[in-house]
């Protein structure tokens, strides 16, 4: 609680030294389609007050009077300088051009570059732009947010193929995945093979590894917040792509009469050509929409409407059909109590679904998670040293964890209901970024969350209360005895938690171009996705914390250093972290999690830990630009018996968690030769990932049975590839209205036969063992044809 | 109901891709060293007396080694009725096996195994579990992936308001492997309940032998562990392969780890010709 006193201490001592100061506020837009712009640069020349807009283009900032330029800047737009007479508070709204390449030889020096961030205490920040993920070579050319921001430091995932994705050791559940605010629950489509966001309807790409302001929470590892974009307000658009996998087509344009716009975004896989297969009765494909609309009430009030559907559609014949997706929808209210305080206000709807129909044993099976969110965030810009962030949230779950229906009359299914489960989770932050002296400046912050798992549910009573137990006698975990019922209404807390996470973060800026950051986080995660597979499948479900599981405390501590060197052509960022997770939950033996409806007599809690150093090199100007990634890290896991006596998972062993990589490079490039060709390159080396593989065989009912030891000591081959692209602008495209482009790549060019894993089984036919390598994508050229109208 | 087959079904998709673009590979295992392997299986195939029965003791060897032949010889095997304390002793072969000629199974009677080697003792207890009789095996068409696959059903009507537990194991003579199928009554209690094969490479004419064995819960659980992990089917969604621990135990050297299983179950058996 100490840390709670110090921040009115420290708010008190800048009002008092408060003078006569005025404020210079708007929103910042690009000048070709008015999409306002995240992140972009607002600077008083020659001093060290600047700022940066929030996630809906606003900025505010406060001088003493007097006459200022004032400098706008943005990445890859040209810089705009204002000069300024500050007597009364002003409002000026800005719009920044692109920059041509004729432009870029004229102000090279004006550009701005996409250099480390020296002033600001967040760290562990990565940012990518849309426009620089579509320059990244990608499997069957599919622009992949996902796949683009495992090329970062600190990024893994589980294998080609895998779906999700790992940040500095953590779980793939441990993501909070947001588009445009909207918990998206699963981030792939096709088991994996691609991620759910349309690059096209895509405007900003923020991933905080660390250091994760106040204003997130509920995951214990990162944030990936992805926005939107609005939509054309300046001019009706169409933008599309036709590609080996899928093809896309947006349309956007101003709308009620210039005060807004729209944006509508489609894509859709036709996996089926690329399959092959024969019969005309299997599907497989994928779809998504984005939907955004915005208006302009006045100019201190605006509202957004956006919305997000993706499904998957798998179909075999008669056999089986499988339907899953994302579905999601965000009405919001910007609103501009004065030139100082920003809010918003956002009500969010988010669900999952997954469905199966097995046609050979008669099954059907339907499982969701939804859930209801109403937010509201202040940023109140204090003064140019102060600015402070402040809202609450709530958001109600409602979870169904599995509905089991017979398919027909003569099937043998019973139909079975598993738990619905209910919870509310609420916080409260208060956070500040205050600069304490034109060399320090800390970011500090409490976030309150609480979870009160609520009723109806009868949840089952244990012996001793301990849903799992150790057979002393046979050396494994066993489901614990049920005694009796307890039945919860819904008027009922099942069970409550609460939790203080204190975030903080400092910055010392040693001159302009150089800084050392430190930060401090801790994240409290109530939901856990249960999955005991290498990467997570589409059917695994989340389980609230309850009265059998707790939830997951993430302490992380990381330390940087940042330059920005060569006249910022070059940027440097090298950070070291540290990382605990209490409560991560782990798997007995032989778990069985399928329609599983007692999740706790399958699971211990346990913890991990992960650390490592990342190195991020990047090149931002010139011909030339890419970056040079290295992790070197370690995550681990274990989970002790505790009360349920017995060593442990694995003998109460560390273990090395499946997304484990020593070391993790990649190098990303791009070179654009002309106004005509682009060329883009991409090289990854991972260490393998962790298996087990046996130690030995025995024969069993006429079987060769392999026999296993401790967990994940053993490393597949080392995972490596180089991929390729070139993008070909077609010289007439100038001054006309219709623009392409050819994208060409080839993914995987040397072939390298990569395992995904390796399986260890007896030949059916000789009978004899053998080892089995599973190499998902050899080499795969592609194209894509882009245009814009 | 073994609901893996959702998981497994879930894997076709990665098939489509695996089956292209799997090899075999060189890899080097670790070498766990050599233990004791005990395949203690009382089987009492409904209408015989169940006399004879057989009990094999072997030692593992390293994952590729192709001479899988290491009889344990020399051991006194003796299984005890806990309830009416007759002890059945079982005549080493010497050749890893040990048989009784007078052994006397009593449904839901519990009993236990005793091996003495090598101057440890070994035990496990355990209880003879009934099954339903087989009552029809169909041969089906499924929709495949790419064509059509012939699969075989085995039926049995599952007893109500108690839990069961069978392991179906279907034989080809043709082929090496058998195949092992686990299946529970959880979702299906009290109904008509079927065990099915698939197997891509059946031809007309094919003999397949077929077995119903009912089993305990922890068994249920050993051999569905032990038959997931050696399916060769991999990929992201596979779990971790971990140690399988059966219930023999050495009491001498309790952390001794012995491979394989003790167990008693009624056996239903069938064939049928593929068509």
């Amino acid at each position: 609680m100490q840390n709670l006193l110090w921040i009115p201490m420290l708010l008190l001592s800048f009002s008092i030294q408060a003078q006569k100061n005025f404020t210079v506020s708007g929103i910042i837009k690009d000048g070709n389609n008015g999409e306002t712009l995240i992140g972009a640069t607002v600077q008083l020349k020659g001093t060290n007050n600047g700022t940066t807009t929030n996630e809906y283009g606003f900025y505010s900032l406060s001088a003493p009077a007097g006459e200022y330029m004032l400098v706008y800047s943005y990445l890859g737009y040209a810089v705009i300088e204002k000069s300024i007479q500050l007597d009364k508070n002003l409002k000026l709204n800005i719009e920044l051009g692109e920059q041509t390449a004729q432009m870029q030889e004229v102000v090279i020096v004006a550009e701005n570059s996409d250099q480390a961030n020296i002033e600001t205490p967040q760290m562990s920040v990565n940012k990518l732009s849309v426009g620089k993920i579509k320059q990244i070579p990608v499997v069957l050319g599919e622009v992949d947010v996902i796949k683009s921001i495992q090329l970062l430091p600190g990024v893994s995932n589980a294998g080609e193929g895998a779906s999700g994705f790992n940040v500095r050791g953590g779980a793939e559940d441990q993501n909070l995945v947001l588009l445009d605010e909207a918990i998206i629950y699963n981030t792939s489509h096709l088991f994996g093979f691609f991620s759910v966001f349309n690059a096209d309807a895509v405007k900003d790409v923020k991933l905080y590894k660390g250091g994760i302001p106040a204003r997130f929470g509920g995951r214990a590892s990162s944030v990936l917040d992805i926005r939107q974009r609005d939509g054309n307000s300046k001019k009706v658009g169409l933008t599309g792509g036709i590609g080996a996998i899928s093809s896309r087509l947006a349309v956007e344009g101003p709308t009620f009469k210039d005060k807004g716009s729209f944006l509508l975004a489609g894509r859709a896989a036709y996996a089926n050509v690329f399959l092959a297969l024969l019969s005309n009765d299997n599907r497989v494909g994928f779809y998504d929409v984005n939907f955004k609309t915005n208006y302009d009430i006045n100019e201190n009030n605006r509202i957004f409407l956006s919305g997000y559907l993706g499904r998957d559609v798998f179909t075999i014949a008669n056999a089986f059909s499988n339907t899953y997706g994302n579905v999601s929808s965000n009405l919001r209210w910007n609103h501009l109590f004065s030139d100082k305080v920003f809010s918003n206000l956002s009500l969010i709807y988010s669900k999952y679904n997954y469905g199966l129909e097995i046609n050979q044993i008669g099954l059907k099976w339907d499982s969701d998670i939804e859930n209801y969110n109403l937010k509201y965030d202040f940023g109140y810009f204090v003064n140019d040293r102060l600015t402070l962030n402040f809202g609450a949230s709530g958001i109600y779950y409602n979870i169904n964890p599995g509905l089991l229906n017979p398919l027909d009359s003569i099937s043998p299914i019973i139909t079975e209901k598993l738990d619905d489960k209910f919870a509310l989770e609420s916080a409260v932050y208060l956070s500040a970024e205050h600069k304490i002296t034109d060399q320090l400046t800390a970011q500090y912050g409490l976030r309150y969350s609480h979870f009160g798992r609520m009723g109806a549910q009868s949840l089952n009573d244990y012996e001793s209360n301990l849903p799992v137990v150790y057979n002393s006698e046979l050396g494994i975990y066993e489901r614990g005895a049920v005694i009796g019922q307890t039945d919860f209404a819904s008027s009922d807390n099942i069970k409550t938690f609460g939790n203080m996470e204190p975030r903080l973060a400092l910055s010392y800026q040693l001159n302009n171009n150089t800084s050392f950051k430190a930060s401090y986080n801790r994240n409290a995660q109530y939901l856990h996705l249960i999955s005991n597979t290498t990467s997570a499948t589409p059917l695994d479900v989340w389980a609230p914390s309850g009265k059998y599981i707790a939830p997951q405390i993430a302490d992380q501590y990381a330390v940087g250093y940042f330059k920005n060197f060569m006249n910022n052509t070059y940027a440097l960022e090298v950070e070291a972290y540290y990382k605990t997770v209490d409560g991560r939950v782990d798997y007995i033996d032989g778990a069985d999690l399928i329609a599983q409806n007692t999740i706790e007599t399958e699971i211990l809690q346990g913890e991990s830990r992960a650390f490592g150093m990342e190195f991020l090199l990047r090149k931002n100007t010139g011909k030339f630009k890419g970056w040079l990634a290295y992790t070197l890290s370690k995550a681990e896991q274990r989970a002790l018996g505790g009360l349920a006596g017995g060593p442990g998972i694995n003998d109460g062993l560390w273990y090395n968690s499946v997304f484990d990589r020593t070391h993790d490079v990649s190098l990303t490039g791009n070179y654009q030769l002309n106004d005509k060709w682009r060329f883009g390159a991409n090289f990854i080396f991972q260490t393998g990932r962790p298996v087990t593989y046996p130690d030995g065989q025995f024969q069993y009912n006429g079987l060769s049975i392999a026999s296993y030891a401790d967990r994940n000591t053993n490393r597949l081959p080392a995972y490596h590839r180089l991929d390729v692209s070139v993008t070909l602008t077609p010289q007439k495209n100038k001054n006309r209205k219709w623009q392409s482009e050819w994208v060409f790549s080839i993914y995987n060019v040397y072939n390298r036969r990569n395992a995904a894993s390796i399986s260890f089984s007896q030949n059916t036919e000789t009978g004899l063992n053998e080892a089995t390598r599973t190499a998902i994508f050899g080499i795969i050229p592609s194209v894509t044809y882009n245009f814009k109208f | 109901m073994n609901l893996s087959i959702i998981k497994i079904s879930l894997l076709i998709f990665s098939l489509l891709f695996i089956t292209s673009c799997t090899d075999v590979v060189d890899v080097t295992t670790p070498d766990g060293g050599e233990r004791l392997v005990v395949e203690a299986s009382i089987l009492w195939e409904k209408g015989t007396d169940g006399s004879r029965q057989t009990i094999k003791l072997s030692t593992s060897t390293p994952f590729f080694e192709e001479n899988t032949n290491n009889p344990v010889t020399g051991a006194t095997v003796v299984v005890t009725n806990n309830n009416s304390l007759t002890p059945f002793v079982f005549e080493d072969q010497n050749n890893g096996e040990y048989t009784a000629e007078d052994f006397i199974p009593e449904l839901n009677e519990s009993y236990t195994l005793e091996i003495n080697y090598n101057g440890q003792t070994y035990e496990a207890e355990e209880t003879l579990v009934s099954v339903s009789a087989i009552d029809e095996i169909e041969q089906v068409l499924d929709e495949g992936l790419e064509e059509e696959e012939t699969s075989v059903k085995v039926y049995f009507d599952d007893p109500a308001n108690i839990e069961n537990y069978y392991l179906g194991i279907f034989k080809i003579a043709r082929l090496p492997l058998v195949i092992l199928e686990t299946r529970s009554d959880e979702f299906t209690n009290g109904n008509r309940n079927f065990i099915e094969y698939e197997e891509e490479n059946l031809v007309v004419g094919d003999s397949l032998f077929v077995e119903l064995q009912g089993i305990s819960e922890r068994y249920f659980n050993y051999i569905g562990l032990l038959s997931e992990q050696s399916e060769a089917e991999d990929g992201p969604f596979r779990t971790i392969p971990v140690q399988l621990k059966g219930n023999c135990i050495n009491v001498t050297t309790p952390n001794e780890e012995v491979l394989g299983y003790f167990r008693l179950s009624e056996v239903s058996k069938g064939q049928y010709t593929i068509q």
